[in-house]
């Protein structure tokens, strides 16, 4: 099986020296005034469609540069939809969407700065995947023979298979090659829908890579999922949809340390982790990699959890407040819902 | 006058814009041997011209320059969008026809155009000259196919049109937008600055330009068969009327492209389907559902002159270019009811399309 991508790509010392590539299309120049444009900013979105599904209800959404940003809910929540306006698929009902300062309409020049992937890639079945890349690029207005086409066929790193017609691809190529061409002329601001839905685990990982590296590059990312793990992995803010509507959006630290969980590292784990089932206040204790995550009552002061282990003798060397995002998501629904 | 003055200071170096006002044509008489009055029509006129030219070349550059080349070195004034449209056109074009030619679908059905007229001269030299008791009419080709090489064309022509082409027309037509819908691909496009109207057009004009091979292909390969089978003969026709070879091949040409022209109103309609639906089959169906509508319909005496704007009524009307003497008026009727047809079908489309939710 194929790597997901040639992370070298990405941690080649000429892709982070080399100047970013001319913006394809005729798109703006970010001028000083538009440096400091968040790169998606949303206003009041809505998105009611022809059979009176409200699919967005007055959402609101900042995304800031150099982001990795998470865009939460649960299947039907409205992410896509949202998405999809943001590329200038659908129209919004109301509300409006600028991408780097500027509004977005079908077709927008500004488009030409983002990178996407909705849905599942689509390819054109009869075509090569070298084919389908050279074929997308000069349909929207760029050079064939570009380098830019050399890059993205690295990066999907099919080898042979490049040659093939993607109707043969699986869905892990096709989606390979999606992300490829997403970043087909280096664009500042990638927005994916489910980057990783239909790869294996060690292609997952190579994704999250990938994102990460993308992120250290600089590049804002917005990128929808309602796998709660790979968010928390991945992303450095959040926004959670529910029913088309915002419930919370913030860094990751905002939206999970209000609950009652705590995460230690300490230097004795198993002894550690017997002092704290017996102290009183504390119920719950889990071993959760290298550390403990526990669970204690609301109303325990926090200082009982350092003096207990203290006076075990056991040494710590971190205490952080921590909810799983998963359960903040959680928390988030069920109390809309009711 | 405010857009020339300003494209003359924004353009570039180059800008013919920029020299016009020193413009003196050869042979003309110095400015002192004329009178005030002439003199100034004749500098007003120049500068006419003078802006008329600067605006074509401005416009040209607006559409031609493609739009990856910095504006300060396209010549185009900076207070005019740059939208490049004829070659980021025809860039949709060639990328559309790179998808379309390889598709078996389309070699299949310009090889089935092909085969047919091989089929009918078959079926005609192993049965031999049709024998009828009705009168014969003109363009009723098929009753006279074997009396020479040319009439073959013509008869396969007249068999196609009403049904097989019809087909490959909302095959092409149909399938322009459905397809791409289906492959995932027509979202990934217009995710970047694409403009809709521009790839509708280069759909379209794939489709249409498909289409005319088909049509193509019937008329050419019927020739070949035809005489290959029955020989190049000056060309008798249902109603006893003998022409040229030379003549024949005129009308031909003439009924070739007519008959493309009667199936526009069937592509648009096929197209305007494919912009609303993400049915592959439903849209092709449309374009032949209203195809066999208007043929039954025409096949009502009771609805008289009704009958004449049906999109199928002057179909076969080219078949009265080989009577004596030829009488155009069904032809230019016939193109003139098709007209209609295109203009709203197509235009619905376009409305539909550019403000279509992409969600498929």
């Amino acid at each position: 099986m194929p790597q997901i991508v040639r992370l070298e790509y990405s941690t080649d010392s000429n892709m982070e020296t080399t100047p970013e590539p001319h913006l394809p299309f005729s798109s703006p120049t970010p001028s000083a005034a538009t440096l400091h444009v968040p790169p998606v900013h949303v206003r009041g979105l809505t998105k009611k469609f022809r059979n009176g599904v409200v699919a967005v209800n007055g959402l609101d959404l900042k995304v800031e540069a150099g982001q990795v940003f998470g865009l939460l809910g649960l299947n039907g929540a409205g992410k896509t939809t949202t998405l999809r306006i943001l590329l200038g698929l659908v129209r919004p009902s109301s509300g409006t969407v600028h991408i780097f300062g500027h509004p977005v309409t079908p077709g927008s020049s500004v488009l030409g700065r983002v990178g996407s992937v909705v849905d599942t890639p689509g390819f054109v079945p009869h075509l090569t995947g070298l084919q389908n890349l050279r074929t997308y690029w000069e349909a929207v207005g760029q050079d064939r023979r570009s380098q830019a086409i050399d890059d993205a066929v690295k990066m999907a790193n099919l080898e042979g298979a490049i040659d093939r017609e993607v109707r043969s691809y699986s869905f892990g190529m096709r989606q390979r090659l999606g992300i490829a061409r997403a970043l087909l002329g280096n664009p500042p601001l990638l927005i994916l829908d489910e980057p990783t839905t239909g790869l294996d685990p060690k292609q997952v990982r190579e994704v999250r890579s990938l994102i990460r590296i993308l992120s250290q590059q600089g590049k804002t990312i917005l990128l929808s999922s309602h796998l709660l793990g790979e968010v928390e992995q991945i992303c450095s803010h959040a926004a959670v949809i529910h029913h088309g509507k915002l419930m919370a959006s913030g860094s990751l630290a905002d939206l999970t340390k209000a609950g009652t969980a705590l995460y230690l590292e300490v230097d004795n784990i198993s002894a550690a982790m017997t002092v704290l089932r017996s102290t009183v206040g504390v119920t719950d204790v889990r071993q959760e990699s290298d550390g403990i995550l526990l669970e204690v009552a609301e109303r325990m002061e926090r200082e009982t959890i350092p003096r207990v282990l203290v006076a075990a003798n056991i040494g710590i060397r971190a205490i952080l407040p921590r909810r799983r995002l998963e359960d903040a998501f959680l928390g988030m629904i069920e109390e809309q819902d009711v | 006058m405010t857009r020339q003055s300003g494209s003359s200071q924004n353009g570039h170096p180059d800008d013919p814009s920029r020299t016009t006002p020193k413009v003196v044509p050869r042979g003309c008489t110095p400015a002192g041997s004329m009178s005030q009055p002439v003199r100034q029509r004749k500098l007003a006129t120049l500068r006419k011209i003078a802006s008329g030219w600067s605006r074509m070349t401005t416009l040209w550059r607006i559409y031609t320059v493609p739009s990856s080349i910095p504006r300060a070195a396209s010549g185009v004034p900076a207070h005019l969008s740059r939208r490049a449209f004829l070659p980021e056109t025809a860039s949709l074009i060639r990328t559309e026809i790179e998808k379309q030619l390889p598709r078996p679908r389309t070699w299949l059905t310009l090889v089935f155009m092909a085969f047919i007229p091989f089929l009918i001269t078959v079926a005609f030299a192993l049965g031999g000259t049709a024998h009828t008791s009705q009168p014969s009419i003109a363009g009723d080709f098929l009753l006279v196919a074997t009396r020479s090489g040319l009439d073959m064309p013509l008869a396969t022509l007249d068999a196609t049109a009403p049904f097989l082409l019809v087909v490959a027309v909302s095959l092409f037509l149909g399938e322009a937008i459905t397809s791409e819908t289906g492959w995932g691909f027509l979202r990934a496009l217009l995710s970047k600055p694409v403009s809709r109207s521009r790839l509708l057009l280069s759909k379209a004009l794939t489709g249409i330009a498909l289409s005319a091979i088909a049509c193509l292909v019937v008329a050419l390969f019927g020739l070949i068969a035809g005489v290959v089978a029955f020989g190049w003969h000056p060309v008798v026709t249902p109603s006893g009327i003998t022409f040229s070879q030379g003549a024949t091949l005129l009308k031909l040409s003439v009924a070739t492209v007519y008959t493309m022209w009667s199936l526009a109103s069937i592509g648009s309609f096929s197209l305007l389907v494919s912009t609303v639906t993400d049915s592959t089959i439903g849209a092709v169906a449309s374009g032949i559902g209203l195809a066999i509508v208007s043929e039954i319909l025409d096949g009502i005496p009771a609805l008289g002159q009704l009958r004449v704007v049906l999109p199928t009524h002057y179909m076969l009307a080219w078949g009265e270019l080989f009577l004596q003497p030829a009488n155009y008026n069904p032809m230019l009727i016939g193109t003139g009811v098709q007209l209609p047809y295109v203009i709203v079908f197509c235009t619905l489309a376009w409305w539909w399309f550019t403000r279509k939710d992409i969600l498929s």
